[in-house]
Order: structure tokens, then sequence, then C-alpha cells
């Protein structure tokens, strides 16, 4: 496309758009049966530093009958001259339009990229409106965290796969197949695809208000439609496929190194948190699978770190052996390792000091309340004392920056709570002064995002708190930070309104959607280009208020939009845990202590593994 | 440490990689490579490349130069043979070849780039209208041509810094060559040449027409310009 040439010489970063990386996989457009467009509705940068990508990439190329391209929301320079040359958006191993591929797949990491997928299929020349979508149209599929609270979206999709995707992506290339193979058209696919585990068609499914606008039911429309549809889960991760060669990013990515995946699945609890139920239960990978693909990454990216991730990656079981397996092989290249979070605790310190990890300059805690009281409402479990011990340690051995997580707007959170997030942050100072650290080189940075209920927690059924008072929170919390050693930061309490919005709402947002993207609305999680003032008037051409979606209590009775999404964990444990919460009563983790019974392990036949000396277990039944 | 000087192209997908993308993907491809990279000492250890000189995002280079010191000696054509397969699309190997450790800094001595712009015609161009224009360039006392820099644009003579300028008709194409300044001082652009070429010689056309291909990069001995690859 010589067409294409021209435009990168007028963009910004047009590396962003050229394709061949290294590592990249180019397949012959005639030797295959299917062909996937792999799309991630947010800057290149952000979406090449996704793990997911590269797992289903390497799963589908690794298919002699199948294809997966990638391609990434085009930055707003680029979006006005693809418009402009009428150039239809292209992938960027084959720069063919999207419009060409059999499968348009979009991951739905964050709600505020919604209007990104909006845009892309237009750009690509796909109608966005599933209904309006002629049979030589992609098929368009989504999957991701965002999939498990769907509704919002199913207007735009043809289906949505819930869980882990590296089963069930076999599964629907092979019946996408075979429908062709057989001559048949998008709905009778789509009959077919609905038996599949995992996957949801939410054209299939009825949806009745009340006319105060809740939800009186959902339904399927035909029978043999599943009622509950039931996310996926890889029991043995362990043996799951895994890219030790990712395609490396041409221009540097938001987290540009390599990773390995050391578990999946978090049961510590936090009650605020979507990951920990979604992705439940717990499963660690063995210390000598991990020793492998450690290497095999370094040696196959050359990345400078390895990073060992997941969602509370000090937690994995063989920790230290995996550290000292891994640096001894990393040490000539000067290959560092990294973990994304840190526990708060001196083990955690620990564990960094041996990573090296001083010479980064920071580490990161996230208590995410400022008292105790509150933390035993969201099931933190870290105390004051713990937390500034771990700070101690981390000073103690030469770093000089900490960085401390916050919410606010929690459930019960109250003015105490604020001052003790003050209290903490100069408490550490404090701790520093102590260790020697020396003036003017201390700091420590308060990092506050606002709370957003989330489907399937056990605060899915709290009101966010209106935006305003999330807004005099942070001006709060700014007078009582003004030591000039702490950087205070804070998410938008707009954006983290529509958070809240897309993350519990229903099908009737759709309208919002769509009137909010035709105003002009991308790349929304960005503040230079969020614009509240145009969702407003989307909302209000469409009737609907968000308040009533971010800001409503959801009684325990009604029928929630997401309802007929099953991932496991029973909706009793969800509403024993909220009134634990109220209770300030603190729920033990199952790996170590006592089973609750969530109900995700009966629900798919699985159980928690963990890594232990002699290989993997399965946790014994006696916990339960 | 042992110093190698590599000769590579960057063209296809990666001249559109920045300078900043290209030294991090040399470094990884160097890792993958196995070569035993040395490194600096300190607090943030970086590895010992030297790059000749940024080439701008867009141009293709055809002899870019890069030193590599490595800690252990290895030769030549095993850094070759293990760099060249494990380079992205469109960065390629020329050749590799051991240079005196005690040799001028690479990019302290870049002192002048040689460029080739080829583009289209307009309709009606011909050999003569070309030649005038090269001739008024270079019979120009000065040349002014407008940067935009960090404080805002900036007015400078680039007319200093051109050596050399010819411009045919081949094949159908306009083919422009140049010798122009360049290193730490008085860089000129070639697209910048290309658009006095236009302006002074009346000619309709813009630079962005233009394929850019960086030909050589070079030092100065005395009055000589000597070949840095």
């Amino acid at each position: 496309m010589r067409d294409v040439e021209r435009l990168l010489r007028l963009v910004e970063k047009p590396g962003r758009y050229v394709g061949g990386e290294y590592n990249a996989v180019k397949k012959d457009w005639e030797k295959v049966k299917v062909r996937v467009a792999f799309a991630f509705p947010d800057v290149y940068e952000v979406g090449m530093s996704h793990l997911g990508l590269q797992i289903l990439y390497a799963i589908v190329n690794g298919r002699p009958d199948a294809l997966m391209e990638r391609v990434f929301a085009p930055w707003p320079d680029m979006e006005a001259l693809l418009r402009a040359e009428r150039i239809p958006l292209f992938s960027l191993e084959s720069r063919r339009a999207l419009s060409d591929f059999d499968i348009l797949a979009f991951t739905l990491q964050y709600e505020l990229t919604y209007t990104n997928v909006l845009n892309m299929m237009e750009l690509g020349g796909v109608s966005p409106l599933a209904a309006e979508r002629r049979e030589s149209e992609p098929l368009v599929i989504g999957g991701g965290p965002c999939a498990f609270n769907p509704e919002p979206l199913a207007a735009f999709f043809d289906l949505f796969v819930l869980g882990e995707g590296e089963e069930v992506v076999h599964e629907l290339l092979d019946a996408y197949i075979r429908a062709r193979q057989e001559g048949k058209g998008r709905q009778e696919f789509l009959r077919e695809a609905a038996a599949i585990d995992g996957v949801y068609v939410p054209s299939f499914y009825e949806v009745r208000y009340q006319e105060d606008g809740r939800i009186a039911s959902v339904r399927p429309l035909y029978p043999g439609i599943p009622e509950k549809v039931t996310k996926r889960v890889v029991a043995n991760l362990d043996g799951a496929p895994f890219p030790v060669r990712p395609v490396i990013p041409w221009v540097e990515a938001v987290h540009d190194r390599g990773m390995i995946e050391i578990f999946r699945g978090c049961s510590r609890g936090c009650r605020f948190c979507q990951a920990g139920i979604i992705y439940r239960p717990v499963r660690e990978k063995s210390l000598e699978r991990l020793l492998v693909q450690g290497r095999e990454l370094a040696k196959n990216t050359g990345y400078e770190e390895i990073s060992l991730t997941s969602l509370s990656s000090v937690d994995y079981s063989r920790l230290l052996p995996l550290v000292d397996g891994l640096i001894e092989t990393f040490t000539p290249d000067k290959v560092s390792i990294s973990l994304p979070s840190l526990r708060a605790d001196a083990f955690a310190v620990e564990i960094a000091r041996r990573l090296q990890e001083v010479r980064k300059g920071t580490l990161t805690f996230a208590p995410e309340a400022g008292t105790q009281r509150l933390r035993n409402v969201i099931n933190k479990r870290v105390t004051r004392e713990e937390l500034l011990r771990a700070v101690e340690a981390a000073f103690a051995s030469g770093w000089l920056r900490v960085k401390l997580y916050f919410m606010v707007g929690l459930p019960t959170e109250t003015e105490e709570d604020l001052d003790g997030i003050a209290a903490l942050a100069g408490d550490v100072l404090r701790v520093g002064e102590e260790c020697g650290v020396p003036k003017g080189k201390l700091r420590v940075t308060v990092s506050v995002a606002c709370f957003v209920p989330k489907a399937h927690t056990p605060f899915q059924w709290e009101p966010q708190v209106p935006r305003a008072v999330l807004a005099e929170k942070i001006r709060y919390l700014k007078r009582r930070l003004k030591d000039r050693r702490i950087d205070f930061d804070w998410h938008d309490p707009e954006m983290s309104m529509l958070e809240a919005v897309f993350a519990r709402g229903d099908r009737r947002l759709g309208a919002v959607l769509l009137g909010a993207w035709r105003r002009g609305c991308r790349f929304d999680g960005w503040r230079e280009h969020f614009s509240l003032a145009r969702w407003l008037e989307a909302f209000a051409e469409a009737g609907l208020q968000p308040e009533d979606y971010a800001q409503r209590r959801y009684a325990y009775g009604e029928v929630l939009p997401w309802d007929h999404i099953d991932v496991g964990v029973s909706r009793e444990f969800l509403i024993e845990e909220h009134q634990r919460a109220y209770r300030g009563e603190i729920t033990p983790d199952c790996r170590w202590e006592k089973c609750m019974a969530c109900g995700v392990c009966p629900a798919f036949g699985v159980a928690p593994v963990l890594a232990e000396e002699d290989g993997l277990v399965s946790l014994p039944d006696h916990l339960s | 440490m042992f110093r190698y000087r590599i000769t590579f192209r960057k063209e296809g997908p990666a001249r559109w990689i920045g300078h900043l993308d290209l030294v991090r993907l040399f470094e990884q491809a160097c890792r993958r490579a196995g070569l035993p990279l040395a490194y600096s000492e300190g607090f943030n250890p970086r590895s010992r490349l030297v790059f000749a000189a940024p080439l701008p995002v867009g141009v293709a280079g055809l002899r870019e130069l890069v030193d590599a010191y490595l800690r252990v000696p290895v030769a030549p054509e095993l850094v070759q043979a293990r760099l060249g397969p494990v380079l992205p699309e469109g960065l390629t190997l020329v050749r590799v070849k051991r240079v005196p450790r005690e040799e001028a800094n690479l990019m302290a001595a870049v002192r002048r780039a040689a460029y080739r712009a080829e583009g289209r015609p307009a309709a009606g161009l011909c050999e003569a209208a070309l030649t005038e224009a090269v001739q008024r360039v270079l019979q120009a006392g000065e040349i002014k041509s407008v940067r935009q820099g960090k404080k805002g644009p900036k007015e400078r003579d680039i007319r200093p810094g051109i050596f050399a300028l010819d411009a045919s008709l081949e094949e159908g194409k306009i083919v422009v060559t140049m010798l122009v300044q360049a290193g730490q001082e008085g860089n000129v652009r070639p697209e910048e040449v290309t658009a006095t070429l236009w302006r002074l010689g009346l000619l309709p056309g813009a630079p962005e027409d233009f394929d850019y291909y960086r030909t050589g990069l070079y030092t100065v001995a005395g009055d000589r310009t000597v070949s840095l690859g």
C-alpha cells in the first residue's frame, strides 16, 4: 500500500502502524481456512504490553489452518489521515482492511476503550451494529475482563467469550471452519457456537425492563440456548501453551519487558477486586516449567527485564528458588527480574532487594485504605505496622522513594479514613528520616483511585459516591498532603463515574455509546481526549442518566444485568462477603487457611493448585 | 574491551523507527545473538553501543554504522553470523570489522552524510531545468531554512553545510544526490535541501514526494572526506 507509506511520513510514531516486528508472524492468506484480526482498542504501546494478545497470537498462528494479525486503535492524527484519504483501518501484518477478515476479535480490558471499539469497526469497514452486519462482513467477537458484563456492548458483538481463552479459542475456530465448509450462514453458526461452554451470544437473549428501568428478566429466545453462560477455566495451567517468542514492539511499549505468568487467580479476596473473583481459583505453575520458560523468553527476546506476572506475584509458593534460578542465568547479560506489585511485608522487600530493584528507585505498595477499620471492610489484610516495617526495610536497603496506592469513595468511608491516608504517608516519611535517607532525596508518592463498583464482586451492589463528592475528597486529601516530599496524583472522578456506569450497566447503554462515539468520543481513558460534556449529551439523547447506573444501590433481590453470566462464585458467597464487609470481618485466604465455599471449585470441577517442593499439588479436600 | 564496527541497512518497516527505539532494538538483538556486550559501570549499566548519527524517521539507511564493544574477542565473521539472523525485518548487516579501541569515538567522528532522494517528476520536467535548479542552489550565497526547535521556529543558513549536489532524471525518476554537513554541529537534513531545490529552481513539487536514503557517513581528514564504514 503505497498510500499508507505516504501517511507514515505525516504521523507521530509511524512505527505503530508498520508491522514486521521481531517474532511477528506473517502467514499466507490462501493457505489457511480462517483469518482472525486481534483488535486492541487502545494505542500500540498499550496493546503491545498486553500478555493476552501474545498468548492468543501464538496459539492461533500455531494452527496450520488459521492466522491471526494485529490491529490497534489509530492515534487521532492517523485516524484523521485515514478518513481524509479514505483508507480503511488495516492490520499490521498484511495491511488488509479489517473487513477482509473472517473474524474480528476485540479484547475488552477497560470500559473507557468502548468508543474506540466502535471507531475501529467503522474505520475498518465493518458495520458497528451487529444487526446491520452483512453476511460478507466479519464475525465480531469480544473477550477479556469487561466481557464479564458485556451488556453495554451487546448490540455491537456477535458473541463474547467468557474467561480464559487458551482452550475455547480452538473450539470456536473449529466450529467456524466446520460451519463454513457446510455452507452455513452467520445465524446458523451462532446457534452452534452458543452450545460451546463460555460462548455468549447476546442476540439470543431477551431483556425485559420494569417501568422504573430495572431489569425484569433476561431469557434465552430459543430452546437449547443456556439460561446461564459459564466462564472458561484452564484446569491445567502448567500444561497450557505460553508464548516464549512474543512479538517485540518497534515502539517502546508501556511495559517494555518479557512476561512470565507464574500463576493465575488470586484468593486474597479484596472485596472491590473483580480480577480476584473472575480468575478463580489460584493455579500456580511448576517451578521447573517457569525456569524453562523464563530462560527461553530471555533468549528469544533479548529483553533487558523479565517480569514475573500474576495478580499478586509475591504469593507464589516457590518464589525464592524461582528468582534464584533465573538470576543465575540472567546476571552476565544484565537482564533483571521484576515483580509487578509487592505485598506490604518484609519478605516482599527482601525479594525486591534480591532482584536488585533498588536501582529503579521506587518501591510500590497498595494499602488501599487509610485506616485499619476500612482495610478490614475491603478485606485488605495489611496492618500499619506491617507496612511501616516493610517501608523501613526498603529504606534500609537503599530505596529512596516509596509509592502508595489508595482508593477513595470506598463503602463506609469517612473523613477519618482520608485523614488516615495522610497520616500513613506522614508515617512513611518519618520512617524514611529515621532510616537516614538523605534530605532532599526522600519521596513518597500517594496515588489515589476512585472506587468503582464492579460486576461479580462483593461490592457489585454498592453505589459509587457522586463525582462531585469524589472530587471534594481528592481536594481534601490534597490539602492534607502539603509536605513537599509528597507527590500526590489521582484518577479523574469524571472518568471513574463512566467506568462505573459501564461496569454495572445494561443494554440500554448501547445507544449512549453510539451517541458518544458519533459526537467524537475516542480514547476516553486518556485525559487529553476525555470530554464529559459530549458523554452527557449522549446520555440526554438516549434518555438515560449516568447517575442511575453509577450512584444507585442495586438491591440483592433485583436482576442484575450480568446475572446470566456465571463465574462460578455463588451469589450467596458474594452476599455473605458484602455483609462481612459491613461488619468489618476478615475473610481467610483459601490457599493457606480455610475454604470459604465461594463455589468456584465445585462449579468447574477444579481445585487450587500450588507449587510445592515435590511438584504441583491440588489443595486437599479437608480445606473445604 | 573489543571494538567492532557494524555496517547495516535500515529500510522497510525499520526505517519508520526512531533513534531511541533503534538503540533499544539493537541492544535486544545483541542479547539474542548471545554477544558478550560490554556495559557501562555504575547505578544503571548501559550497553556500549555507539551509533554514528541518528537517521531521520522515514529515511532509509544503506550504510549505517554502529560500534559495539564486547567483553571478550569474537571473530567478526561470527558476530555477523550470530547477529544477522536475529535482527528485525528491515535491519540487515552489511559488514562487521574490528577497529582499534583507541580510534576516535564514532559519533564524534561523523562530519558528512551522503543522501539520495528519489521521486516521480512532475509532467514536463526536463533535465535542463533540474541542472539549472542545482546551479541556483550551489550559487546561492545564503539559504535560509526554518526548523521547529524546542523554543519555537528557528531560522538558520544551511548553505555552508551543502558540499555537493546533483539532480538528474533516471528511468522516469528524479534522483537527487547530496553531500551535507552531519554530526554534532550544523547538521543539514535532506528534505531541507530538496525543498530548497524546488523553491530556487521554481519547480513544482514538495519534499514529501521523495523517498530518502542515506548512502554514506564520512569524517574529514585535512581536506579529504573519508568514509567511516
